[in-house]
């Protein structure tokens, strides 16, 4: 075990550091800081363009797709220099996190060359397509359906069905979408994993207003949609399969960069405390001092996850990760509220949010997306600790 | 930047798993809990002789093994799965990170050898006001390293087999709740006769003793972690074995989530845990709020463990016989030892830069 950084690892903070700096105090100081998931959005496409042009965008990639095959250590000193840089949430995480590494594993050689360069360079967003009306925790129940038929250019999938919660699919070119492609299936079996455009008469993208009083969820209802029959990841029927690999993502670098907002969040709770002198507050003193182990135990925990030898078996921190950290956050967002106090209530004239109170509100969402706390135990009691399946009706 | 054991670590850590298994069963704790000394002279002696535990974090040239909080965090939470009572905190961990901070090379190769090879016992302790409580193995120790709580920091060891220091302190053994850290009082009862004990005062003995304690943390933190893992394994056998309505108890999907709460605080735990342990090395200045770590989140886990595992064992679970009150004792004696968690989480809220007194 070893956790310090090589010569070579430190010039390579410093070229990233330097490189972001000059930017963020430059050309695109306007998107510094940015936590919103929808503010600046054009900008924010743009900085993604930014750093795809600088080879910044999807490091771990293989270079022939954009990427610098960074190992861990570089990918852990990019997320920390990218969060220390205030650099603004990234609008192209849904690809270059999810989509990408899924087409990387399981898509097709052509797939590749048509994707993955325009997920590293920032020129196509992406959204994730699988909630429906009937289908959240319980997603095999989906029952958005996928024909192949003879269009016009060839054959190609026709989709009709609806899905929901689908965030910044307002700003996506591309969904990846999980569907039934055999009639009549039931449950994991039938179902297909399949690209999308989103830029088509039979897509109507619908936002939902959320807590926070933002919108970045949408509805996105599909009649008669329709996608070349090439653009399908795995076999047809086999998409449960790709689909999961997807989550499995979820559990990758990304969670660096996320840690390092975290950070970022406690050190402004802290200075907040000390400026308002709720850090005198025995209470508020131990609650901080849980909130920075929780931090430091994330953090090593991600590095043992990421560490860990590829063998296709989860362990301990790959099962515990994700509810750890949103449970973590949670209350973080809890703390705020208590060290602001009243003034943490204030909001602008149009519900804008402090970041703080965006936190406190947005974190009610962390415990839901990505596995529910409830579908994570399960997860842990089931596959982990090996006890009795939960009953289904 | 790596975080994976190397083979020699994985190895260490295979040979105490096998030793615990062998000298450690629940009859085993019970035996060696209920002796005057508090452990098993036998067991001891193969672990620190035989396999040359106690001496781990001293020198080669001292006769030890030379190696770092690492292995000794591996060797705790192979231990701490299983009770077993061991002077190796002390003999082990604070007694000789303490000699080795003190810089005195004569000390160092009189004390140092004699504890590697787990010939000696020791027992480090602050006294306050001439008294020290609830040392753990200090009714039993031959040699005792006694911390003065005045402005000068003296440092005092004496060796308890010569009888010329009967006059100067009196040690008697306190009975504890936890009955697998046997501990006992140290009263100096002869001020001036402890001045031929003196080896060191100011601030280097004040930060070798904190140094120590900061080792001996970490070293805690990971027994709890074996400890709360073993709450978590027993407990999820039960669930599976035992029925009401017609099913296995752990089918119940309230067990099922606490028994998941376990397992993400334990994983989270043991994550600190290595991750200070590592950290001593490389991050030294750090030290003060990583042993805080530690300790904090896995006293945390085995607490929260411990009971859970009571309650899910319902009344078989409350009985003497059953194991589980020895996790749930040790749990609390886990969570006061050489600090409080409260007093640790405060050494962080420090470390952070939190002002303690009004608008800054
Ligand atoms: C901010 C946000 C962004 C999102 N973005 C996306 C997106 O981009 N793409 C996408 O596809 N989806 C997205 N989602 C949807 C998200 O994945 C679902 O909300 C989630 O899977 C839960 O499904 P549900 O909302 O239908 O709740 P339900 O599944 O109906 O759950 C309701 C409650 O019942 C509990 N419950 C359900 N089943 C069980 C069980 N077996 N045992 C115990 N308790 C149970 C749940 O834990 C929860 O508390 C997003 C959600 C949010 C909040």
């Amino acid at each position: 075990m070893k956790l310090s950084f090589t010569k070579a690892q430190e010039a390579f903070r410093t070229e990233i550091a330097d490189w972001l700096d000059r930017q963020l105090t430059g050309p695109y100081s306007d998107v510094r800081g940015i936590t919103s998931q929808t503010e600046a959005a054009q900008r924010r496409i743009q900085w993604e363009q930014e750093l795809g042009r600088a080879g910044w965008s999807a490091i771990g990639w293989p270079e022939e797709f954009g990427g610098r095959e960074a190992d861990l250590a570089e990918q852990v000193i990019f997320a920390e220099e990218y969060a220390r840089a205030k650099a603004p949430g990234r609008l192209g995480h849904m690809g270059v996190e999810l989509a990408g590494p899924t087409i990387l594993a399981f898509g097709s050689d052509a797939q590749k060359q048509r994707f993955l360069p325009s997920i590293s360079r920032g020129e196509e967003m992406w959204c994730q397509g699988y909630s429906e009306p009937n289908a959240g925790s319980d997603l095999a129940n989906v029952n958005t359906k996928a024909r192949l038929e003879q269009g016009p250019m060839g054959k190609q999938w026709v989709i009709e069905g609806q899905k929901i919660w689908t965030s910044l699919a307002q700003f996506a070119d591309w969904c990846f979408v999980i569907c039934r492609t055999e009639q009549g299936s039931q449950g994991r079996h039938g179902l297909s994993y399949l690209l999308v455009p989103m830029d088509q008469p039979g897509i109507d993208i619908r936002p939902i207003r959320q807590m926070t009083g933002e919108s970045d969820f949408n509805e996105v209802f599909f009649d008669k949609a329709v996608t070349a029959a090439d653009n399908i990841v795995g076999q047809a029927g086999a998409g449960w399969q790709v689909a999961m690999g997807t989550l499995s993502f979820e559990r990758g670098v990304s969670t660096l960069a996320q840690q390092m907002h975290f950070r970022n969040e406690l050190a402004t709770i802290i200075s907040m405390a000390n400026a308002n002198g709720q850090s005198s507050d025995p209470i508020i003193r131990q609650r901080i001092a849980k909130a920075w182990r929780g931090l430091q135990a994330m953090r090593a925990s991600a590095l043992r996850m990421l560490s860990q030898t590829d063998d296709g078996m989860l362990t301990g921190p790959q099962f515990t990760y994700k509810i750890f950290w949103a449970s973590w956050h949670r209350q973080l967002g809890e703390l705020a509220m208590d060290v602001m106090g009243q003034e943490g209530e204030l909001t602008g004239g149009d519900y804008e949010l402090s970041d703080m109170t965006r936190l406190f509100l947005f974190s009610r969402a962390d415990t839901i997306y990505a596995g529910t706390n409830q579908i994570q135990r399960n997860l842990i009691a089931e596959r982990a600790l090996g006890l009795p399946k939960e009953p289904r009706g | 930047m790596q975080f994976e054991f190397t083979e020699e670590q994985t190895m260490i850590r295979q040979m105490v798993s096998d030793f615990a298994r062998d000298h450690a069963s629940s009859q085993q704790v019970r035996q060696a809990m209920a002796s005057e000394s508090g452990f098993d002279p036998d067991s001891w002696q193969v672990l620190s002789q035989n396999l040359g535990i106690a001496g781990l974090l001293v020198p080669d040239d001292l006769g030890g093994q030379g190696l770092g909080l690492i292995e000794m965090a591996l060797v705790f939470e192979q231990l701490g799965q299983y009770l077993l009572p061991s002077p190796l905190l002390q003999t082990g961990v604070i007694g000789p990170t303490l000699l080795l901070n003190l810089q005195d090379k004569a000390l160092q190769q009189h004390w140092l050898p004699q504890l590697a090879s787990g010939q000696l016992t020791v027992s480090v302790a602050r006294l306050v006001d001439g008294i020290a409580d609830y040392v753990i193995g200090g009714h039993s120790a031959d040699v005792l390293i006694l911390c003065s709580d005045d402005i000068n920091n003296e440092l005092y060891i004496i060796d308890t087999a010569d009888r010329k220091c009967q006059g100067t302190i009196r040690v008697t053994r306190q009975d504890m709740m936890d009955q697998t850290r046997a501990a006992g009082r140290i009263e100096v009862l002869n001020q001036k006769g402890m001045d031929e004990y003196r080896v060191a005062d100011g601030t280097s003995a004040k930060n070798a003793l904190q140094r120590a304690e900061q080792f001996g943390h970490i070293a805690v933190a990971a027994e709890a972690v074996g400890s709360a893992q073993s709450c978590l394994d027993k407990t999820v056998q039960y669930v599976k074995d035992r029925r009401q309505f017609g099913r296995a108890i752990g089918s119940f999907q309230a067990v099922k989530h606490q028994l998941a709460d376990m397992m993400v605080h334990i994983e989270a735990a043991r994550s600190a845990v290595y991750f200070s342990a590592c950290s001593v090395a490389e991050q030294p200045l750090q030290l003060p709020e990583m042993a805080s770590l530690a300790r904090v989140q896995a006293s945390e886990a085995l607490s929260l463990c411990a009971a859970e595992m009571i309650q899910l064992h319902g009344g078989i679970g409350f009985t003497w016989e059953h194991d589980a009150h020895l996790y749930f004792k040790r749990a609390r004696s886990t969570a006061t030892l050489l600090a409080t968690n409260s007093a640790l989480d405060e050494v962080i809220a420090e470390q952070l830069g939190l002002c303690s007194e009004g608008v800054s």
